[in-house]
């Protein structure tokens, strides 16, 4: 007997023309599962009253709601709405090219406006309705996991491995100061918020020997004496002192993490790191990136492995599992996260660099249960099956 | 061709990790000796690694020894730890075939690693055979002399002038395998092809195996020894590779006479052109010519960078 099975209703916010929704819907499909709404983030930003607008669409509906929060990227206008949401004037916010490297704690401010109007809304219809909304990725835990700071801050406060943070510095002086309190000259510089490599830069400096490398895929673009900084494709570095401060002080204006560099172990003569994806804190999925370069990271033509290739030992792969669970842990209640994680090179330990709170798209990878939208939506219907009233979601 | 990866084997022995409490065998196995990131964040220093190691029952018959990399070493030098392996000689009295600073690009690039003085080091072990090092930044080999040393490779982005002049200086009278890569002068490279003719000059008709590598003058060398073959009569390796030879040096060296007769002839990492690289393939000889590079043309100007500087 399945009665709840087939009473979810899955409300999916995302750009609707994205693979990604259309990857959900098929894998909702093959589970049977018909009654799906999609929302566009674009026509919710549109409307005057979005309680009103959400209430239209989910008035209709019996059973019980789901619902999911899509990816918001690789979408401009879209991208373009939520800065604008931030209520930042952003002077030339349509002047920006394409690849160039904006403050992008506008654009989590406007996304944090979005999720949190979206939220109140839902409270609202919640309360109409008298039966709970669930979520598989609840809106704060998604902010938190899109700004690094306050991801590490929680890994760290729950002793799980992780790179130091060092104090935010404006601007070089600053950051070598920083980096010699904290005894580490090799740091990665990336943006606080968003997940992509956009703005990377690996530093290492030697005060003592006055020596600086900076490799980043950020370039300089002069244009009648004005900088304007671009991410390229091409990995570069740069080691004239002037050249290096200016990009780091561009970083750093940005509202730049700095974390200390861990160096990555190597196999085959690259570098690798991991993505891990956790489906209900277990992590379910690897994918090794690997990369002849630092920065190791899928948008920058690195290739993939399997865990298998990298032939760790059974006590390795279980710290590894270990680590991963316990950092997914700290997010119970999402229903699944891309971890980046770096292994060292002599010991293999773990460090969980970060969390992703869209890292499921990742479409070639199957386990017993299917893609990773499979798992998630198994996972859910497992829940739904187990408790009759999936009322209280127990808290972490 | 930066260092991506730790070698798996070295002067003939698979390498095993040194792991506190954790048995090796040092009749078929090389020790390597690191500190790994999470081991530093820890306070673990080489130093204490090599003084545990000291200490095994089996350091004694320890033959083969690599020295990763160790804590900070963008920073701090090994000096600690040579001191302490010179100054307790009697603990290794196996020791034959050393390597210092095995460290992986990510792990600390090339250019970034200081080294020491080995001097004392190798009066210490007189009876070393195999002597390698990995990083040019204060390198020394001061008073080099043995009557044992039959291999030294020396790894460098950039090799000083001083440490050029050691080993001119000298007196490996059994050497028979030279490796020096010598780096760019981005990286600290700033000897001559005068240096490395009085190198030639010196164990050319004495090595089997004569590797100049990783140089950005690759073109004098291969001019040098083209003009000067009966000072490197000995030689059945030849390796200029990893460097910025191109056809203008490569032409000289199809015409010398040495060249025809050699074993193997290692080119990996050039800028060859084709119809010269086939010039090359049409010789009797085993010719290495892979990585044909691009010359990187930027602001008007021409550069042809070589294998490993940073």
């Amino acid at each position: 007997m399945q009665p709840n099975k087939n009473n979810i209703f899955w409300v999916v916010i995302g750009n609707p023309e994205n693979r990604r929704i259309k990857a959900f819907s098929q894998s909702l499909a093959q589970w049977q599962q018909s009654k799906i709404l999609v929302l566009s983030y674009l026509d919710l930003i549109a409307q005057n009253n979005i309680e009103a607008y959400l209430s239209s669409q989910l008035d209709r509906i019996v059973g019980n709601i789901v619902v999911r929060f899509e990816s918001p990227g690789e979408n401009r206008s879209l991208e373009r709405s939520i800065i604008n949401l931030s209520g930042i004037q952003e002077k030339n916010s349509d002047d920006y090219s394409h690849g160039q490297i904006v403050n992008n704690s506008h654009w989590f401010q406007g996304y944090t406006s979005l999720l949190n109007k979206i939220g109140d809304a839902l409270k609202v219809i919640e309360k109409k309705r008298g039966k709970k909304i669930q979520f598989m990725n609840p809106m704060d835990d998604i902010l938190t996991l899109f700004d690094k700071q306050t991801t590490n801050q929680r890994l760290t406060k729950a002793n799980i491995n992780t790179p130091k943070i060092l104090p935010s510095s404006c601007e070089f002086t600053a950051l070598i100061e920083n980096m010699q309190v904290k005894r580490c000259s090799k740091v990665f510089i990336k943006l606080r918020y968003g997940s992509s490599a956009s703005g990377v830069a690996a530093f290492q400096c030697s005060p003592k020997r006055r020596r600086y490398c900076l490799t980043t895929s950020v370039e300089i673009e002069k244009v009648k004496g004005v900088s304007r900084y671009f991410n390229s494709l091409k990995i570069r570095k740069y080691t004239s002192e002037p050249k290096v401060v200016e990009i780091i002080n561009f970083l750093l204006a940005q509202d730049a993490i700095v974390e200390c560099w861990i160096p990555k172990a190597t196999h085959n003569n690259k570098r690798f790191d991991l993505r891990v994806v956790t489906v209900e804190s277990e992590p379910r999925f690897v994918l090794v990136r690997q990369s002849q370069s630092t920065i190791t990271n899928l948008h920058l033509g690195n290739q993939r492995a399997s865990l298998d290739d990298i032939n760790l030992t059974a006590s390795q792969k279980m710290r590894l599992n270990k680590q991963v669970t316990r950092a997914a842990n700290t997010f119970c209640n999402v229903t699944t996260i891309g971890w980046d994680v770096l292994l060292t090179e002599k010991n293999k330990t773990p460090y969980i660099i970060e969390g992703n709170a869209f890292g499921d798209l990742l479409p070639n990878l199957k386990n017993d249960l299917g893609s990773t939208y499979d798992n998630q939506i198994h996972a859910w219907l497992s829940k739904t099956l187990l408790t009759q009233s999936v009322l209280n979601k127990s808290s972490c | 061709m930066t260092i991506y990866q730790n070698i798996t084997q070295f002067a003939g022995k698979k390498v095993v990790e040194y792991q506190k409490d954790s048995s090796f065998d040092p009749e078929t196995q090389t020790i390597r000796v690191s500190v790994g990131y999470d081991e530093a964040e820890d306070g673990i220093t080489l130093l204490s690694l090599i003084t545990a190691l000291s200490k095994n029952s089996q350091a004694s018959g320890i033959t083969h020894l690599i020295i990763g990399t160790w804590e900070e070493a963008f920073e701090n030098t090994p000096e600690e730890t040579v001191s302490f392996l010179t100054e307790n000689a009697e603990l290794f009295p196996a020791l034959s075939c050393v390597f210092f600073g095995e460290m992986t690009s990510e792990e600390n690039e090339m250019s970034w690693i200081y080294q020491v003085d080995y001097q004392n080091f190798l009066k210490s072990y007189p009876k070393l055979e195999h002597f390698q090092a990995r990083g040019g930044n204060d390198l020394k080999l001061s008073e080099l002399k043995s009557e044992y040393l039959k291999t030294l490779i020396i790894e460098t982005g950039g090799m000083d002038q001083y440490l050029l002049q050691n080993i001119i200086d000298s007196e490996l009278p059994n050497l028979e395998y030279l490796e020096l890569w010598f780096g760019e002068d981005s990286y600290g490279w700033n000897g001559s092809v005068v240096q490395i003719e009085k190198i030639v000059e010196k164990y050319g008709n004495q090595v089997s195996y004569l590797g100049l590598k990783n140089s950005e003058i690759e073109d004098d060398i291969a001019t040098y020894l083209s003009e000067n073959s009966d000072t490197w009569k000995s030689v059945r390796i030849l390796d200029l590779s990893m460097g910025n030879l191109s056809d203008k040096g490569a032409e000289k060296l199809l015409n010398c006479p040495n060249v025809s007769s050699l074993e193997y002839l290692n080119l990996e990492h050039h800028y060859l052109s084709d119809e010269m690289m086939t010039k090359f393939k049409n010789l009797n000889i085993k010719v290495n010519l892979d990585e044909q590079e691009k010359v990187d043309e930027y602001d008007g100007e021409e550069y042809r960078y070589i294998s490993v500087g940073e």
